[in-house]
């Protein structure tokens, strides 16, 4: 899984050839400050000026040197550690004069037999690379990867859809003719041819030499058969190939198609400047898509760049912690800035409205006067409500009694909570006399509670709660007559209305 | 030049972050101390605005009620209502019905006044009152003069007029509450 491109870290870029070197600035996913370094020291002063301006920032290089080895390889599939270990041993079997070296994974053998295709390479002479390494180290910096150029094709024939077919990418480089040929993106076989631009009149020649030089070297190798027609993509950054075409025609068993500038400029999102003087740029721009395991750093380089890597992850996540902290802090700030604004608005307005009113309620004596005399009343109310009850049910009963002489009360009772919790006049009354007449004196009783119904206020009422005999024929009932005196007492009960 | 020293550990940079953090903490936590601060200003005062604005608002409808409501306050104030309680005015009262009404006996006790949960700064006093040899129409009329010559504001809570033999007098009980109010405003 690659890093998009404007989330890659910012790292120098540099790409080495024993022609010249070339270096850029990658910022944000962008390639800037591209620039052409001269052989010698004079190069590596300019480099060294370059780190010094940038301090701290790692250096990703690309090497395009005949000094390059290949070897296909087949091995045991397996993950991880033991993967590691195993490629390891292979690379030291197989390539143990160089500290630079690694293994390109390449897939599955299209076989029963769970093996691995593997492209061993390596650097056979890191004399190319020595002294910028010593600038890179004495600079306090690191490299964070080194990548043979041929490793960098693979991400570009992936970039313009040519990783479906076999085809050969040529390219014109600082340090020669670039010829790299490719089987359905995986990287098979590559040179550097050098360029002797005195032997031919038209240099162009020349490369159509070397093409069919490679291509003979293809079919020695048995990557390809005489018979095959050779699809060749010529990179043409600087727009100077495109007569090469001629020289390769299909009846040789070419098939051309030439990739020129604006088309390169497009499908890699670069400046316009960056390919004017040389096609190194090309190259430097695919340096951050390069494979992961195609990087040939050693192991000590290795470790140096996990733990800068992971300082810079440090670094970059304190400055975001803080970044996002005084961000937020500046924004609660800001809104109690306005928050204050708003409390001191609310005050102001506060305190008008206080001097208006008090203005208006002058005349009454003030605002604490009024309010003082206000609730008064409403106490009063209160109180008053309270009151509603006695008086005109103690009334109305004491009325009423003068209006039946043969009723005499033992007991008027009236309270605002009665045995239940509610209000209410109680009469407790005797008929007298009495002679016996159960039913005349039950009549009576009724004619009391109408005409305590009648006198009462509306929404009372007024109900029978014992009566001089119980009559109901649910209950049963006993009694004797002869031992003592005949009683018709009774019990009226008076609740007000609601 | 003088060569640098190889990548340290990465011990450094995640003090940094560590220090970051504790940082970050410290600003969010401050940013957060003064805006809960303000905000709760800001809402104080808005709430006390929004007050003096009803206040302002209301003010031509209370002085309108003050005005219609001046009678009654005055007599509430004639009552006796507003302020301590009279008791020495109330009993003084009490003797003077005994007389009046020429009763045998007129015994009464008062509660210590206790404050009424009915409205801010409304107390009351209980007390029960106890005349002998009262008729029909004498209780209503032994109320009605208390109320007059006593200064202040009083409501039943019970009555109960148990009769003689005769069915014409009897014993009264009562149970009074004498209300007073104290502005709660002004009240310590």
């Amino acid at each position: 899984m690659s890093i998009p491109d404007r989330f890659q870290p910012a790292r120098l870029l540099l790409y080495l050839s024993s022609a010249g070197a070339s270096c850029a600035l990658l910022r944000q996913g962008r390639v800037e400050q591209a620039l052409a370094l001269p052989v010698g020291e004079e190069g590596w002063e300019s480099f060294n000026g370059l780190l010094i301006e940038h301090p701290g920032l790692p250096v990703a290089i690309a090497v395009d040197t005949v000094d390059e080895v290949y070897r296909q390889d087949l091995l045991p599939r397996a993950r991880g550690r033991d993967r590691r270990e195993m490629t390891e041993r292979r690379l030291r079997q197989l390539i143990h004069h160089s500290p630079y070296q690694a293994a390109l994974r390449q897939g599955p053998l299209n076989d029963d037999s769970q093996r691995d295709r593997y492209l061993m390479m390596g650097l056979s002479s890191p004399d190319i690379i020595r002294p910028w390494l010593d600038i890179i180290h004495i600079r306090g910096t690191y490299v964070s990867g080194i990548w043979l150029l041929p490793t960098l094709a693979i991400s570009l024939a992936s970039r313009f859809g040519l990783h479906k077919s076999r085809l050969l990418l040529v390219s014109e480089q600082t340090g020669g003719l670039r010829l790299t040929y490719l089987e359905q993106g995986e990287l098979r076989f590559s040179r550097l041819a050098p360029v002797d631009s005195s032997q031919h009149e038209n240099p162009l020649e020349g490369y159509a030499e070397e093409i069919e030089r490679t291509r003979q070297a293809l079919v020695g190798q048995r990557l390809l058969s005489r018979s095959d027609i050779l699809r060749t993509v010529l990179l043409d950054p600087l727009n100077s190939l495109a007569g090469l075409h001629t020289f390769l025609p299909l009846t040789s068993g070419f098939e051309c198609e030439l990739i020129q500038r604006a088309r390169l400029l497009e499908a890699l999102a670069l400046p316009p400047d960056l390919l004017t003087e040389s096609s190194d740029a090309l190259y430097l721009r695919l340096l951050p898509l390069a494979p992961a395991d195609g990087n040939l750093i050693n192991r000590e380089q290795r470790l140096i760049a996990r733990t800068q890597g992971l300082k810079r992850v440090l670094r970059g996540g304190a400055r975001l912690v803080l970044g996002i902290s005084a961000l937020a802090c500046a924004t609660l700030l800001i809104d109690s800035w306005r928050l204050n604004l708003r409390a001191t608005e609310a005050r102001t307005s506060t305190e008008q409205l206080r001097r208006q009113e008090e203005s208006l309620l002058a005349r009454a004596g003030g605002a604490q006067a009024l309010a003082h005399r206000l609730a008064a009343v409403e106490a009063w109310h209160q109180v008053a409500s309270d009151n509603d009850g006695f008086q005109p049910g103690f009334k109305a009963m004491l009325d009423s009694l003068t209006r039946f002489p043969s009723i005499k009360p033992q007991r008027i009772e009236w309270s605002n909570a009665l045995a239940d919790g509610q209000p209410g006049l109680l009469l407790e009354a005797d008929i007298v006399p009495f002679e016996g007449d159960y039913g005349r004196a039950q009549k009576l009783v009724e004619d009391l509670v109408a005409d305590l119904r009648r006198h009462l206020k509306a929404g009372s009422r007024a109900q029978v709660a014992a009566w001089p005999l119980d009559t109901s024929s649910q209950l049963g009932l006993e009694g004797e007559f002869g031992h003592s005196r005949l009683s018709a007492s009774f019990r009226i009960e008076v609740r007000p209305g609601p | 030049m003088k060569p640098r020293t190889a990548a340290p550990e990465p011990r450094a940079s995640l003090l940094l972050l560590l220090g970051a953090v504790i940082a970050g903490a410290a600003l969010l936590a401050l940013g957060l101390a003064v805006h809960d601060q303000e905000a709760r200003s800001a809402d104080k005062y808005q709430i006390l605005e929004n007050q003096a604005r009803r206040a302002s608002a209301d003010a031509p409808r209370r002085l309108e009620t003050d005005r219609n409501q001046a009678g009654l306050y005055q007599h509430i104030r004639n009552q006796g209502f507003l302020g301590e309680e009279n008791r020495a005015a109330w009993i003084t009262a009490l003797g003077q019905l005994r007389t009046e009404f020429k009763l045998d006996s007129l015994a009464w006790r008062l509660e210590p006044r206790a404050l009424s949960s009915k409205h801010p700064g409304l107390a009351l006093s209980r007390m029960d009152l106890t005349a002998s040899r009262l008729d029909t129409a004498g209780l209503e009329a032994l109320l009605g003069r208390l109320r007059e010559l006593a200064p202040g504001r009083f409501t039943v809570e019970h009555c109960a007029l148990n009769f003689e033999s005769d069915g014409k007098r009897g014993q009264a009980e009562c149970g009074l509450a004498w209300w007073t109010w104290n502005d709660p405003a002004t009240s310590p």
